[in-house]
């Protein structure tokens, strides 16, 4: 999973899933275990193969985001 | 054209008219946030793409498969062009049932014609006698082959109202190890499906027939686990500097912008189907089904070519050409298909003559009255062909 993070408090993290269809999957998925998340748009600058689709949630909630995620499979780059 | 004044009977080629919530929502789309589902990050792309992943949710809900294995098509033929020619690599043979519509025959034959593949028909239906399931699953057994890759057949027949025993075919095919493609192009929104239950592995539908939503929207439905290769390639919004449309699904399968508003329709389609419920919908097209055939039984030289009750009725009136008994009701105000139905296969299967047949397709809005008086016509028509 690639995650981007900062240092600050109450910051966002985004974690790149794919496809908008994984991204929305993914938050309705942690909308139910009550992580409330965005879909975003992740830019090519930080993709060699062009854009993808991710969520931005709070980064305090990394470790279960990251659990969450992995435990229904979802490949996270 | 005053089209207020018509008698539709029509619905086994689309349905209409659509419920008020299927329009509404179809035009707040278009009107309040149709961007370019999936092709973006602003207001209007993140609406649209709600819209399409809510719709997908529900159809995942409804027939048993998982959101991302909703893939959304131009229409069902496509979707089964899709599907056919995803599973199928050269060498293969696939066996098809003797109901087909022209959407899986026509793409077997081209492939076979191209000699990618071989394909048998298998006896689904009989005039001379009802087939038991066993009957069916033995006359699949004997077309099979080493190389058999998959049974591919209609769930409902568009021409009568006979449905194939898809659950059982399914654990068939299973147990043999082959893929079940299903036509749901009548039974969807009419009969329960189940993919996993009904062990499909792709399931392909319309949403402008029994789900009562528009044109413009057609649905593959894949198994969990299941990939095909693509039929089109192009732009999917993700990882636009690959080569390949990527293994994501549904994606990989969805090159080109989506019909967002047609989609937003389906969704309110899918709630209104769900809120009826299959059994209500059937029984009242059931009960219109009985109200005709009992009327048509009636009329001396009409002929009924099936008599297993659902929403679609086939009759002749004597030796009168089905064209011409369907102008004559057009000019009545009925709307009405005649010919072959775009289903060579199951005319023959049926007996019809040359010309084919006249076909009622019944819908969720028919009246009883309006049954009547389709029957009042076509006993006129009868008495003026004698």
């Amino acid at each position: 999973m690639k995650i981007y993070s900062s240092q600050m408090p109450h910051a966002r993290c985004t974690a790149s899933l794919g496809s908008v269809t994984v991204a929305m999957r993914a938050r309705r998925m942690l909308g139910a275990h009550g992580i409330k998340c965005d879909v975003i748009k992740i830019s090519s600058d930080s993709s060699s193969r062009g854009c993808v689709y991710g969520i931005e949630y709070p980064c305090e909630l990394s470790g279960s985001v990251r659990s969450l995620l992995s435990s229904v499979g979802m490949q996270t780059r | 054209m005053n089209t207020s004044s018509v008698i539709y009977f029509d619905n086994a080629a689309t349905t209409y008219p659509k419920p008020e919530s299927v329009l509404e929502a179809t035009e707040q789309c278009l009107r309040y946030y149709c961007g370019n589902a999936g092709r973006g990050a602003h207001a209007l792309a993140m609406k649209s793409a709600e819209t399409v992943f809510e719709a997908r949710e529900k159809l995942a809900l409804m027939f048993g498969t998982t959101a991302e294995n909703v893939v959304f098509t131009l229409n069902t033929t496509y979707a089964l062009n899709m599907a056919i020619k995803g599973i199928t690599s050269r060498g293969d043979h696939v066996i098809i049932s003797n109901m087909e519509h022209n959407s899986v025959l026509r793409p077997v034959a081209r492939l076979a014609r191209d000699r990618k593949i071989s394909y048998d028909v298998f006896e689904a239906y009989n005039t001379s006698q009802r087939l038991s399931t066993k009957d069916i699953t033995s006359n699949i057994m004997k077309m099979l082959r080493p190389n058999t890759r998959a049974v591919i057949c209609t769930h409902s027949s568009n021409v009568c109202s006979y449905s194939l025993p898809i659950g059982e075919i399914g654990a068939f095919c299973h147990r043999h190890g082959l893929l079940f493609v299903v036509d749901a192009a009548q039974s969807a929104g009419h009969l329960p499906i189940n993919m996993e239950l009904d062990c499909i592995d792709v399931l392909c539908m319309p949403a402008h027939k029994g789900l009562y939503s528009p044109q413009g929207v057609g649905i593959m439905l894949l198994r969990q686990g299941l990939t095909l290769d693509t039929l089109v390639e192009g732009g999917n919004g993700v990882n636009s500097l690959d080569l390949s449309m990527g293994v994501l699904h549904p994606e990989r399968y969805e090159g080109g912008t989506l019909c967002t508003p047609a989609i937003a329709g389906l969704c309110a389609g899918l709630d209104f189907i769900e809120n009826l419920g299959t059994d209500r919908i059937k029984k009242h097209e059931s009960a219109l089904w009985s109200r005709a055939y009992d009327r048509l039984c009636g009329i001396g030289n009409v002929k009924i070519y099936d008599d297993h009750m659902g929403s679609v009725l086939l009759f002749n009136i004597g030796e009168i050409p089905s064209d011409t008994v369907g102008k004559s009701l057009s000019n009545s105000g009925f709307c009405l298909r005649t010919g072959y139905h775009c289903a060579p296969l199951a005319h023959k299967a049926l007996g019809t003559p040359n010309g084919g047949a006249v076909r009622i397709g019944l819908g969720l809005f028919n009246t009883f009255d309006e049954i009547d008086s389709l029957c009042d016509k076509i006993h006129e028509i009868s008495r003026h062909s004698l």
